[in-house]
C-alpha cells in the first residue's frame, strides 16, 4: 500500500514537473521567436527604401502617396521590388502585416522548421501569380490567433520594393494536417495563411481575397 | 613522385570526364606557372556558326592545383573548399552531382563569380586564368529565332589534357551544349495584368530549392545520351540537348545537370518572351517535401496539449497518492 502510494505521488510528480519544463520550453521559444521575428522585421524595414510609412497601414491608415506611385516606378524599380531581401543569409519576400491582431512579420522565401522558428515562411505560390500561401507557428507573436479573424479584416503584404498588396479575409477554416491538397488546389485565394491547431493536429487556414493594389 | 604520379593522374582521370566538347589541337607540356584561357562558343552544330544569345556568362573557380606541400595537389578553394566534392572521385555520373553541389554552394553562401562577361556573337573569352577547375554558369536569358537559348552550367579544367593525351591545352574552347525552348504563341498564355510571370503550378511533391529542384525545361539530362543528328539543333520539342561542337572537331563529352529554372514571362503588349534564370524571388515554390515528409503539412504547432494532458495527470496521480497515503495513516491511527 505505501508503495502505490508512493508511485502514485512521484510519477504524478515526474509529469507535473516535464510538463512544466515543457511549458516553460514553450515559452522561452514563443520569447525567442518574437524577438527574432522583431529583429527581423526591422532589419527588412531598415533595407527597404521607402518602407518607413509602410509599416504605418498596420493601424489602417491611408497609405501615404510615396508608396502608391507606382505608375512612375521605372521597370529596374519594377523589377528590384520583387527580389527578395537579404538578411543574414536569408531571403525576405516582404512583410506580412495583420492590423486586427497588430502582427508585422517578415516573410521568408524559404521554408523549414529551424526557419519557420523565426518568421513566417513562404510555403507555396507567388503574390504575382496571386496563390501566395504563408506557413507560421502559432505562437502567439506569429500566428498563434489568426483563428480569431473574421471575414473582412484585411491583410497587407508589402513587398521589398515597398509595394502593399491588400487582401480581404474571406474564410477562416480548418483543414486536416495531411490535407495538402485542400491547402494548395483551391484556387481563386490569392493570399492564405495557416498554422497548427492547439494540438497540432490541424491546420487554422485562413482564405484571403486580393483586395486593392496600393 | 608518387604524389605528382597520383595527382596527375587525378587530373588525367577528372578532366576528361568533366570537359565539354573541346576543339583540340596539339597539347604542351605541362607548365605549373602558365595562364590559361577559356572560351565559350555557342554554335549551330549544323553551320558551325555562332548563335548570338546575348548571355551573361560567369565563372566560378572551384579548385586550384597547389605546390606548397612540394608536390602537385588539386584542392577546393573558397566558398567550395568545404562542399561535398570528391575530386578523386568522378565520373560522368558524378560531374551532374558536382555541378548541382557547386551551384547550390553558389545559391548558399551568394558566392560571386571570379569572372563574367557578357556572350557576344556567341562567344564570351575569359583570358589570364590562374590553373583550375572552373563552373561555367550561363546566366543570362538566350534568344534565337526558335525560342529561348538554355546552356546548363558545366565544368571546365584549365589546363586540360589534349585528345590524344600526348599534352596540356591552356587555351580552352568549348562549345556548350544547349536547348532550345520554343517561344509560345501569345495566345498560349492569359495574360490578366500586363506582366505576368507564367508558371506551372507544381506537384506537391516537388523539392522548393530551386538548385535542388530545377525545373526541366527538358525532361531528360542533356548530354546523357548520344548526339542528336545534326538537322535536330533548335528543334523545339527535342529532348536531349544537341551537340553543338562544329564538325571535325573531337568531341570529349560529359554529363551536365538539367538547366536551372527559368522563367518565361511574357508581356501582354508584345508578343516577344523572355526567359530569365532564377533566382527570381517571386517565381512559385512547390510545398516542402523535406523536411516535412510529404504528405503532410508543416508541423507549426508548439507542444502545447501534451503539457495539458501532462499536468492534468500528474495533478490527478499526486492527488490520488496523498489519498492513498492519507487514507494509510488514517487507518493506523
Amino acid at each position: 500500500m505505501k508503495k502505490r502510494a508512493a508511485f502514485l505521488i512521484g510519477t504524478g510528480c515526474v509529469l507535473i514537473a516535464v510538463s512544466a519544463s515543457l511549458a516553460v520550453n514553450n515559452q522561452l521559444e514563443s520569447l525567442k521567436a518574437e524577438k527574432s521575428a522583431e529583429l527581423l522585421t526591422e532589419a527588412f524595414i531598415s533595407r527597404t527604401t521607402v518602407f518607413e510609412t509602410s509599416v504605418t497601414e498596420m493601424t489602417n491608415e491611408p497609405v501615404p502617396e510615396i508608396i502608391a506611385d507606382n505608375e512612375i516606378r521605372g521597370a529596374d524599380e519594377q523589377a528590384s521590388a520583387k527580389k527578395p531581401i537579404i538578411i543574414d543569409g536569408q531571403e525576405f519576400i516582404g512583410l506580412l502585416s495583420i492590423p486586427s491582431l497588430g502582427v508585422s512579420l517578415p516573410v521568408n522565401n524559404d521554408i523549414s522548421y529551424p526557419l519557420l522558428k523565426m518568421t513566417p515562411c513562404r510555403y507555396f505560390g507567388s503574390v504575382d501569380s496571386d496563390s501566395l500561401i504563408i506557413a507560421a507557428h502559432n505562437y502567439n507573436s506569429h500566428f498563434g490567433k489568426i483563428g480569431m479573424l473574421k471575414p473582412g479584416d484585411r491583410v497587407n503584404f508589402t513587398n521589398a520594393g515597398g509595394l502593399i498588396e491588400t487582401y480581404a479575409i474571406a474564410e477562416v477554416l480548418t483543414l486536416p494536417g495531411d490535407a495538402v491538397d485542400e491547402m494548395i488546389k483551391p484556387e481563386g485565394w490569392a493570399l492564405t495563411l495557416f498554422t497548427c491547431t492547439y494540438s497540432g493536429t490541424e491546420r487554422i487556414t485562413v482564405r484571403c481575397v486580393k483586395e486593392e493594389r496600393i | 613522385m608518387k604524389n605528382i604520379h597520383r595527382a596527375i593522374a587525378v587530373l588525367t582521370c577528372v578532366i576528361p570526364f568533366i570537359l565539354y566538347p573541346v576543339g583540340v589541337m596539339a597539347g604542351e607540356e605541362y607548365d605549373p606557372n602558365r595562364a590559361g584561357s577559356i572560351q565559350s562558343s555557342v554554335v549551330d552544330a549544323r553551320t558551325g556558326d555562332p548563335i548570338d544569345h546575348d548571355a551573361d556568362v560567369m565563372l566560378y573557380m572551384i579548385a586550384a592545383p597547389d605546390t606548397s606541400k612540394g608536390f602537385l595537389n588539386v584542392n577546393l578553394i573558397g566558398d567550395f573548399a568545404s562542399a561535398d566534392i570528391n575530386l578523386m572521385d568522378i565520373s560522368p555520373e558524378s560531374e551532374a552531382t558536382i555541378v548541382k553541389t557547386c551551384l547550390a554552394v553558389i545559391s548558399e553562401k551568394r558566392t560571386n563569380p571570379d569572372f563574367s562577361g557578357a556572350s557576344q556573337n556567341g562567344t564570351v573569352h575569359f583570358g589570364d586564368l590562374r590553373q583550375g577547375l572552373y563552373l561555367v554558369v550561363y546566366s543570362g536569358s538566350g534568344k534565337t529565332a526558335e525560342g529561348g537559348l538554355i546552356v546548363s552550367p558545366y565544368l571546365l579544367s584549365v589546363p586540360m589534357p589534349s585528345v590524344d593525351e600526348d599534352g596540356w591545352l591552356y587555351d580552352v574552347v568549348s562549345y556548350p551544349k544547349y536547348i532550345v525552348q520554343p517561344t509560345p504563341a501569345p495566345t498560349d498564355i492569359a495574360a490578366p495584368e500586363p506582366m505576368v510571370t507564367v508558371t506551372p503550378r507544381p506537384d506537391a511533391t516537388s523539392i522548393p530549392n530551386p538548385t535542388e529542384a530545377p525545373r526541366p525545361v527538358s525532361t531528360s539530362r542533356p548530354g546523357s545520351g548520344p548526339a542528336s543528328p545534326p538537322d535536330a539543333v533548335v528543334q523545339p520539342d527535342v529532348d536531349d540537348a544537341e551537340t553543338n561542337a562544329p564538325a571535325g572537331v573531337p568531341l570529349i563529352t560529359g554529363a551536365l545537370i538539367q538547366p536551372p529554372i527559368y522563367n518565361i514571362e511574357q508581356s501582354a503588349n508584345t508578343p516577344e518572351t523572355v526567359i530569365t534564370q532564377t533566382p527570381d524571388p517571386d517565381i512559385a515554390i512547390e510545398p516542402a517535401a523535406p523536411p516535412f515528409g510529404a504528405p503532410d503539412l508543416p508541423q507549426t504547432g508548439l507542444n502545447r496539449l501534451p503539457v495539458v494532458i501532462m499536468s492534468v495527470l500528474g495533478c490527478v496521480l499526486l492527488l490520488l497518492g496523498l489519498i492513498d497515503s492519507s487514507g494509510k495513516r488514517d487507518l493506523k491511527q
